[in-house]
This record gives structure tokens, C-alpha cells and sequence, in this order.
């Protein structure tokens, strides 16, 4: 591998550019590291070059993410709705007596309601029905099939237990 | 008098309204077969294990063998036969390993489906990594199994773990990370 | 909390969804961002929780380091968000969600450099503010000598940055922690690939002036 800092063009430097900091970043193709790499064993220029890379990236980690306040969600949250509330009552656009006429009506609907429902009980609905999904035996494939997805992971890699891993 | 009791009513329905638990009065419009959100149903836990819902496997091996051998009834042949040696081979690993498998399928089903199938695709990535890198992953889910969510957070930012992973060797981890068990 | 009073369940599950995997390096999640999208375009709140759990994070982040500021930075990704939620009647997946997400976010960091709005906040990058810095430091009970190390070194780090020109700092901080590839920045920013590539090792060289003395 040539030099890629050896300036003869613009061009040139800005591949060479492109080698040191992507090898720094790690985002270089596995071939192209590893000529780059056996370039470095024989090139100061570049040695140089990877190493003031180097110490940029590893000054700019320092700068760690700071956490995002607690009540970040509920603040956005209020404001989404209160941009959709926006929306929808310039879409509306009712008059503003239209609930008055509703009243009694709204009134004699919920006697009627609560009359009914005394007088005439919800049937039970089936309990058994709710607690206990039937089990497809598809569903009992699935599971194995992620179960055997799993295993690849060395189970007790991840398991609730401190302790150096082993793969089973 | 009808008067009197249709307000009376009134005031009884509104009065149960306000005052019964929301679960319980959903229960009296719930679903009977539909899966709730999540996509999973919930089930009971496996007896004498408070802590861990059954997983479809657990179920099965609970049914009578009469239900069992229902259900596999329903398959072809060819399919029965594979279902039960793969049965068969997962209940003679030892128990911890099952124990700590039906763990990870659980939190594994607790995410909303199209994060399962994202760590499903990484878990897939992972096995075609060489012996080594896979360890290097390993090691790393193993360090952040005791973490906080905010310390994996801090953890996969951090320039150890860059260094010590490639990108996509990072990806796959951030991936997998919801596997990771609740702090 | 709710958005016009349905409750988000910023845990919620979604119908399965087919994300396409072209590659690795988490690929997988990018193709799903677009389709959570599109998903809160037809009306689902819940995949917006699920984005916003998602981005929150890394959108405050980009931009506390474009402008140095916490509570700007807060504010500007709320912003950010705001607008994802308005368009979402007109989205359509045509590039990845992050470069769409992180095109508002630059653009309005930009905005808030160009518009001088640092005065408002009352900030400056020599007071020790509340932003978590002395938090940051990785070392369990670090101390009071390495605190201080730690400290002078975030302040040399943010100088640094501050000192780039503000399209520099954009391309560098997308590059490096948002870890975003040139097309990907190209996009963001508006310009062609080789212009992010001079832009980027342009800063890179400012940076190397600055901080190369930290190996």
C-alpha cells in the first residue's frame, strides 16, 4: 500500500484523510485495515497521523452523554396535545350553544341506561374463556424455534447471575 | 315510584362506574381468545414458581396426555415427529439451562414484536461471527447483566466498549441488549 | 401522560411488523424506525412512544453538543419532536428515519448557533453548570484531584468544539457520536458526500491542533 498522506494532489490527501480516520473510527473494510495496518509498521508519517487521530477520539469520549430530564416526555407530551387540540378545534367550529338542546337528552338516556341495567343484569360473560388462552401447537414450534436461536447466545451469558460466562 | 328508582339507578350505575377497579370492569367487556397488546397472552405462572410466566413448552407439558396428544394430532406425520424429538431433546437439558432459556424467551416476549424480531436478527448476526468474537460479545452482555438501564446506556457509549467491539459487533450487542434482565 | 387523551404506552406493542434486513450493524432497527413512522402516520400514538424512547436520548445529546447547553438543547429536541409529529400525515420513507430525524435536529441547531440565542440561557462554558459533567466521570469515587483533571479536560473538549465552525461541528458530532456514514451526513446537511468528507477532515485537522496534546 502507498502512502495514502504522500501529497501529489488534493485528492491525495483527502483519501489519506479518509484512511487514518476511518481506520481510527473503525469503520475501514477488514481488507483495507489490514494493509493499512501493515503500512503502518513501516511509516512514521502515518504512525503520527493515527496517533494525534487517536488521542482526538479518545478526548472526544470523554465527553460523555448527559442524562435527559425526568419530566422531558410529559413536557412534550402536553405539547403535542396541545398542538392537536389546535387542530381539531379549527375543524370543528360549532356554535357555541349546540350543547344546550344535548342536556335532557343526555339526562334521559342515562335513566334509561341505569334502569335497564338493574332490571336486566349483564349475562356473565365465561370467565374460563379470559384466563387461559388455548395453546396452538404452533405456538409450541415457536417456542422452540426461539428457544434454539437462544441457545446460541451461550444461555448463561445473560443469565440474572454475576460470573464470568461459559458457553454451553 | 318507576321514577324514583330509574334515578336511584342512576346514581347506582354512576356511583359503580367511579369506584371499580378499571381492570375488573374491562374484564366484563374483555376478549375471549384475542391477544391483548404485546401480542402475548398472559400466562399463569408455572406452579410452585411465582416468578416466571409458562412459557408454550411449560403449557404443553402440563396438558393431560390425552390434550397432548390432541394437539399434536393436528400436525402431519412428518411434522408430529420432529415436534416431539425436538420436545424431547429440550427436556433433557439440564434444568438450570432450561430454567435460564424459558428466562430469556420470557423477557424475549415481553418487547413489542418488532423489537423481538430485531433481536432475533441480531442473535442471528451473533452466530455468524467467529468462536472469538462471539466471546467479546459475550463478555460484554455479561458485564451489563447487573447494570441499571441508564449504566448499559453509559456503558455502550463508552470508548471501552468501542474499542473493544467493531461496529457491527456493537450493533449486535445493542440489538441483543433488551434481553438483558430488569435492574 | 396522553396526546389528545388516549394514554401512550410508551411500552406498548405493535402488530408485527416485517423489517427488512439489507445488512448488519444494526440495520435491522434503522428499517423499523420507518416503519414506526409510518405507523404513527395511520394514527398510532404508540409507535411515536416508541420512537421517542428510542431517539430521545441520542437528539438531546447532538444537540447539547452543537449548542452547549442543556435546557437549549431540551427545548430544541422537543422541537424536533413536535415536527416529526406534525408530519406525519406526509411521511413517507424515502430516506432512513434517523437521517430525517437528524436533519431537523441539525437544522435547528444550526438556527439556534446562527440566531446567537446563547444569551438567553445565560450560559458559559467556563461557569460549572449543571449538566451532569461532574457525573460523567467513569471511575467509581473519583478523587477530587482526578475531578479536577476530568473537568479541565471536558472544558479543552468543548472549547474545541465551540471553536469549529458550526457546519464543522455538525459533520464532526454526527460522524463521531451519532456515527452516521458520509451519504448519511451528506443528507443531513444538505450537500454533496465529498463536501461533508473536506468539511470533516477540515475539523478533524482544527481538532488535532487543539487536543493532540491529551495522548
Amino acid at each position: 500500500m502507498y502512502c495514502p498522506l504522500r501529497s501529489g494532489d488534493g485528492t491525495a490527501v483527502i483519501n489519506g484523510a479518509e484512511v487514518i480516520v476511518g481506520y481510527v473510527a473503525r469503520t475501514l473494510d477488514a481488507e483495507v485495515d489490514s494493509e493499512f495496518q501493515r503500512h503502518l509498521g513501516t511509516c512514521s508519517a502515518c504512525r503520527e497521523a493515527v496517533a494525534a487521530q487517536e488521542a482526538v477520539w479518545s478526548a472526544l469520549d470523554a465527553w460523555q452523554p448527559i442524562p435527559v430530564s425526568a419530566d422531558f416526555d410529559r413536557q412534550l407530551l402536553r405539547r403535542v396535545a396541545e398542538q392537536e387540540r389546535g387542530r381539531w378545534w379549527r375543524g370543528l367550529e360549532l356554535p357555541r350553544w349546540w350543547w344546550r338542546p344535548a342536556m335532557p337528552v343526555a339526562a334521559a338516556c342515562a335513566l334509561l341506561i341505569g334502569a335497564f341495567v338493574l332490571q336486566y343484569p349483564a349475562p356473565k360473560i365465561a370467565q374460563e374463556a379470559q384466563t387461559q388462552p388455548k395453546l396452538e401447537i404452533e405456538q409450541v414450534e415457536h417456542a422452540l424455534d426461539d428457544m434454539d436461536l437462544l441457545r446460541q447466545l451461550g444461555v448463561e451469558a445473560i443469565s440474572d447471575k454475576a460470573g464470568p460466562s461459559e458457553k454451553i | 315510584m318507576h321514577l324514583r328508582n330509574s334515578i336511584l339507578a342512576v346514581i347506582a350505575t354512576a356511583t359503580a362506574l367511579t369506584v371499580v377497579p378499571p381492570g375488573l370492569a374491562q374484564g366484563r367487556r374483555g376478549g375471549t381468545t384475542g391477544a391483548p397488546r404485546g401480542g402475548v397472552p398472559a400466562r399463569p405462572s408455572v406452579p410452585g414458581n411465582t416468578r416466571e410466566p409458562q412459557t408454550p413448552i411449560d403449557e404443553f407439558e402440563t396438558m393431560s396426555p390425552e390434550e397432548r396428544q390432541k394437539a399434536l394430532n393436528r400436525l402431519p406425520p412428518e411434522q408430529r415427529e420432529k415436534l416431539q424429538e425436538r420436545l424431547q431433546k429440550f427436556n433433557e437439558l439440564p434444568a438450570e439451562q432450561q430454567q435460564a432459556l424459558k428466562s430469556l424467551y420470557n423477557r424475549l416476549h415481553q418487547l413489542p414484536p418488532e423489537r423481538q424480531e430485531a433481536v432475533r436478527k441480531a442473535v442471528g448476526r451473533f452466530s455468524e461471527q467467529s468462536p472469538q468474537r462471539q466471546q467479546a460479545m459475550r463478555e460484554e452482555l455479561q458485564n451489563m447483566a447487573n447494570l441499571s438501564e441508564q449504566e448499559r446506556q453509559g456503558r455502550m457509549g463508552s470508548s471501552e466498549f468501542r474499542k473493544k467491539l467493531s461496529r457491527k459487533e456493537q450493533g449486535i450487542v445493542r440489538d441483543m441488549a433488551p434481553l438483558l434482565p430488569a435492574q | 401522560m396522553s396526546i389528545t387523551g388516549q394514554r401512550i404506552d410508551l411500552t406498548g406493542a405493535q402488530p408485527s411488523c416485517n423489517g427488512r434486513v439489507k445488512n448488519d450493524t444494526g440495520i435491522a432497527s434503522l428499517e423499523q424506525d420507518a416503519e414506526l413512522m409510518v405507523r404513527v402516520r395511520e394514527g398510532d400514538q404508540a409507535s411515536f412512544g416508541l420512537l421517542l424512547e428510542k431517539h430521545r436520548g441520542p437528539v438531546v445529546h447532538f444537540l447539547y453538543r452543537m449548542v452547549q447547553n442543556q435546557a437549549a438543547a431540551e427545548e430544541l429536541t422537543q422541537e424536533v419532536f413536535l415536527r416529526v409529529y406534525r408530519s406525519r400525515d406526509n411521511y413517507q420513507p424515502t430516506a432512513k428515519f434517523t437521517t430525517w430525524l437528524f436533519r431537523i435536529a441539525t437544522h435547528l441547531g444550526l438556527n439556534w448557533i446562527r440566531d446567537g440565542k446563547k444569551e438567553k440561557f445565560h450560559n458559559r462554558l467556563d461557569q460549572e453548570t449543571s449538566d451532569g459533567a461532574g457525573k460523567q466521570v467513569p471511575d467509581r469515587s473519583p478523587t477530587v484531584e482526578q475531578e479536577l483533571v476530568y473537568r479541565a479536560k471536558l472544558r479543552e473538549v468543548r472549547q474545541a468544539i465551540e471553536g469549529l465552525p458550526s457546519k464543522q461541528r455538525a459533520a464532526v458530532l454526527l460522524h463521531k457520536y451519532e456515527e452516521l456514514e458520509y451519504a448519511q451526513i451528506a443528507n443531513v446537511l444538505r450537500c454533496s458526500e465529498s463536501a461533508v468528507k473536506s468539511l470533516l477532515f477540515r475539523a478533524y485537522e482544527s481538532l488535532r491542533a487543539r487536543l493532540a496534546h491529551m495522548a
